[in-house]
C-alpha cells in the first residue's frame, strides 16, 4: 500500500526523536510512548493532507507538544521527578549499577533544568542539546528567529551551569570514578 | 590544544559566544582529554556524554511500529461503518432531490388551470401601472416648468445687476482719479 510506504519513510523515520521530545514533557516513558502513538494515529487519519505539509517533522513535533500539554492539563497528576523513570533497555545489560545511578541523577538534573524553562525554551534546549540540531534547523522547525534560538539556549544553559555546579558542590565523588 | 584552551572554550560555551563548529570542536576535545579534566570542564564533559547517551538509549520499544500498525488496521476495519453512514446520507440527499424534482414537475401543471385568470390579472396590472407612471411623469414635468419660471426671474435679476454695475463704474473711476490728484 502506497500510503503505508510513505508513512513509514516520511513519518516513522523520526519516531524516536518524537518519543524523546514527548518524554521531556511527560517525564515518563509509558506516557511518552502513548503520546507518540496518538501522534502517529492522527498523522494516519490526516493522510489526505500529507501533500499540503511543508515540513512533516516540524508538524509532528507541534502535534506532539500539543498532545503532551493537553494530557498534562487533563490529568493534572504531574508525576514530579518521574517515579516511573526506568533505565532504558540497553542500559540494563551494558551499564554498571554505578552508571545507571549516574544516568538517573543526570536525568533528574535535566528535568530540574527543564522545569525552570518556558515551553519554547524547553523545546529549543532539547532540540539543540539532545537532538543536536543546528541553529538553522531549529529556526526552521520552530519558525522562530536565530537570535531567539540563541537567547533561549543561553538562558537554558545558565540553569544547566547552575545545576552542574550544584552537583559538583555536593561532591558526588562517583563522577570522577566513572569518567 | 591544551587544557587552558579547553577551559577558555568552556567559558565561551557558557557565555553563548561559541559558533556551532567551535561547539563541536569543544565536544571532541573534552572527549580526548576526559581523564585530565577538572572543575567545570569535567562537568561539561559529563553533560555532553549524558546528552549523547539520552539520544542513544531513550528510544521507543522495538514493537512500537507493530503495535501502531495493528491499531491502524483496527481503525480501518471500523471504517466501513462510517462509510455506511455516509452512504445513508447520500441516499437521503438523493431522495430529497427526487421529491423536489417531482414537485416541480407536478406543480406547474396544477397552475396551468389558473393561467387565464392570472394573465387577465397581469394585463390589468400593466394598464394600471402605465396610468400611474404617466401621472408621475406629468407631475415631474409640471415641477420642471415651475422651476424654469423661477430660473427666468433669477436671470432677470442678474441682467439688472449687470446694468447697474455698468452705469456705476464710470462715476467710481472718476472719483478715484480725483482723490489721487488731491493726494
Amino acid at each position: 500500500m502506497e500510503a503505508k510506504k510513505y508513512f513509514q519513510s516520511n513519518f516513522l523515520s523520526f519516531k524516536d526523536k518524537l518519543y524523546r521530545f514527548a518524554y521531556f514533557f511527560m517525564k515518563n516513558e509509558d506516557d511518552a510512548a502513548d503520546v507518540v502513538q496518538e501522534v502517529y494515529l492522527k498523522v494516519w487519519d490526516n493522510r489526505d493532507k500529507w501533500d499540503t505539509l511543508q515540513n512533516e517533522e516540524a508538524w509532528c513535533m507541534q502535534v506532539t507538544k500539543n498532545l503532551c500539554l493537553e494530557r498534562k492539563r487533563k490529568t493534572k497528576t504531574i508525576r514530579e521527578h518521574h517515579t516511573k523513570m526506568t533505565v532504558t533497555k540497553s542500559d540494563a545489560h551494558e551499564k554498571s549499577p554505578e552508571n545507571i545511578s549516574l544516568w538517573k541523577d543526570q536525568m533528574q538534573m535535566m528535568h530540574n533544568i527543564l522545569d525552570k524553562l518556558s515551553e519554547k525554551q524547553k523545546i529549543v534546549f532539547v532540540l539543540r542539546e539532545i537532538e543536536g540540531l543546528s541553529y538553522k534547523e531549529i529556526t526552521e522547525q520552530l519558525d522562530i528567529e536565530l537570535n531567539q534560538v540563541k537567547t533561549d539556549l543561553h538562558r537554558a544553559r545558565k540553569y544547566l551551569r547552575a545545576e552542574l555546579s550544584k552537583i559538583n558542590d555536593h561532591g558526588i565523588s562517583r563522577y570522577q570514578s566513572i569518567m | 590544544m591544551g587544557l587552558a584552551d579547553i577551559n577558555r572554550l568552556c567559558d565561551q560555551y557558557w557565555e553563548g559566544t561559541l559558533s556551532e563548529a567551535e561547539e563541536n570542536e569543544l565536544k571532541v576535545l573534552l572527549k580526548q582529554h576526559a581523564s585530565n579534566l577538572t572543575g567545570e570542564a569535567r562537568e561539561l564533559a559529563q553533560w555532553f556524554n549524558f546528552s549523547e547517551d539520552v539520544k542513544d538509549n531513550l528510544t521507543l520499544e522495538k514493537d512500537f511500529e507493530t503495535k501502531l500498525y495493528a491499531k491502524i488496521d483496527k481503525q480501518e476495519v471500523h471504517h466501513p461503518a462510517k462509510d455506511l453512514w455516509s452512504w445513508q446520507k447520500i441516499a437521503a440527499a438523493v431522495a430529497i432531490l427526487l421529491v423536489a424534482g417531482l414537485a416541480s414537475w407536478f406543480l406547474p401543471k396544477v397552475n396551468k388551470n389558473n393561467q387565464p385568470v392570472a394573465l387577465e390579472q397581469s394585463s390589468q396590472d400593466t394598464k394600471q401601472a402605465y396610468e400611474e407612471s404617466k401621472k408621475a411623469l406629468m407631475l415631474v414635468s409640471t415641477l420642471m416648468n415651475s422651476g424654469k419660471e423661477q430660473l427666468e426671474t433669477i436671470q432677470l435679476f442678474d441682467v439688472a445687476q449687470q446694468r447697474i454695475e455698468k452705469t456705476l463704474n464710470p462715476t467710481q473711476k472718476a472719483n478715484k482719479r480725483k482723490t489721487n490728484e488731491n493726494s
